[in-house]
């Protein structure tokens, strides 16, 4: 058990719950079943941590789930993909935001702050980070599952 | 009367959610701008009555810019604008001279009574 570790991603998922709820105006629920890699075509969004510790949050959803969210956050149809690209990554940047505000203020030497979204689309996707302590999430919603990798490296 | 806003904000998501929220209330959003150095470019040209300014930008980022309007335009209004809200972020702001904050994900409510605040309506 590494306790600031887990403290870092409950304050991610904290914040990811209460984005959902704002953004999305929908409960998520955290599931134990992996819906998401097991698809075909996929949606990754990266974000970085930089600051006094270092670490990436990395949030993956289908592509029928990531067009129902661009809809919801753009309150209406999406023009075409790269539209829903920024809805997407402006929820991650959002929610990312949020936990580390949490973090930040909770551990005063962290100073940490996040790095432009990466956003990365195919078929058989996997994006692998393997040098970093992180935790796997799965949320269950009415929109689809989404998931969820957080780690921190130094933690 | 409208009031002119200018977005200052690297995504255009929330430049419209912005005009979606505010333009009901007779907000207008003068001019949008993707990064600081847009918008200090372009502010003697719009001269907005108030600004919303993101933190995190490529080119020139929402503090240094702010920074850069308020020595030029001490009576420059400003909102800074950001997912983050940290006690370090929030201080360098207002050493900066930034007196008005607003969360994201925008709360069209919350950022038009700070807009009002601002400009003593």
């Amino acid at each position: 058990m590494n306790s600031k570790f887990d403290t870092f991603v409950g304050c991610q998922v904290a914040a990811f719950q209460e984005i959902a709820s704002s953004m999305l105006a929908i409960p998520v629920k955290e599931s134990t079943i992996d819906n998401v890699n097991g698809q075909k075509t996929k949606i990754s969004i990266v974000v970085g941590l930089v600051g006094n510790y270092k670490g990436r949050i990395l949030i993956t959803v289908d592509n029928v789930t990531s067009q129902k969210m661009g809809e919801v956050i753009n309150c209406g149809e999406l023009a075409d993909d790269h539209e829903m690209f920024l809805c997407l990554s402006e929820f991650t940047n959002i929610f990312v935001g949020r936990g580390l505000t949490k973090i930040n203020n909770e551990f005063k030497d962290a100073n940490l702050r996040l790095t432009p979204p990466a956003i990365f689309e195919g078929d058989n996707l996997d994006i692998l980070t393997p040098a970093i302590h992180s935790k796997q999430l799965f949320f269950d919603s009415e929109l689809g599952q989404i998931f969820i990798d957080i780690g921190f490296e130094g933690v | 009367m409208t009031i002119k806003l200018m977005v200052v904000d690297d995504s255009p998501i929330i430049c419209k959610m912005i005009k979606r929220v505010l333009e009901p209330q007779g907000i207008e959003v003068v001019f949008y701008a993707e990064n600081g150095q847009v918008c200090l470019d372009n502010y003697d040209e719009f001269k907005p009555d108030v600004i919303t300014m993101d933190v995190s930008m490529p080119v020139l980022d929402g503090l240094d810019t702010s920074r850069a309007l308020i020595a030029k335009y001490p009576d420059v209004k400003i909102i800074l604008m950001s997912s983050m809200s940290d006690d370090t972020l929030v201080e360098t702001a207002k050493e900066i001279g930034i007196k008005y904050f607003a969360s994201k994900p925008i709360d069209g409510d919350e950022l038009f009574k700070v807009i009002n605040e601002i400009l003593g309506l």
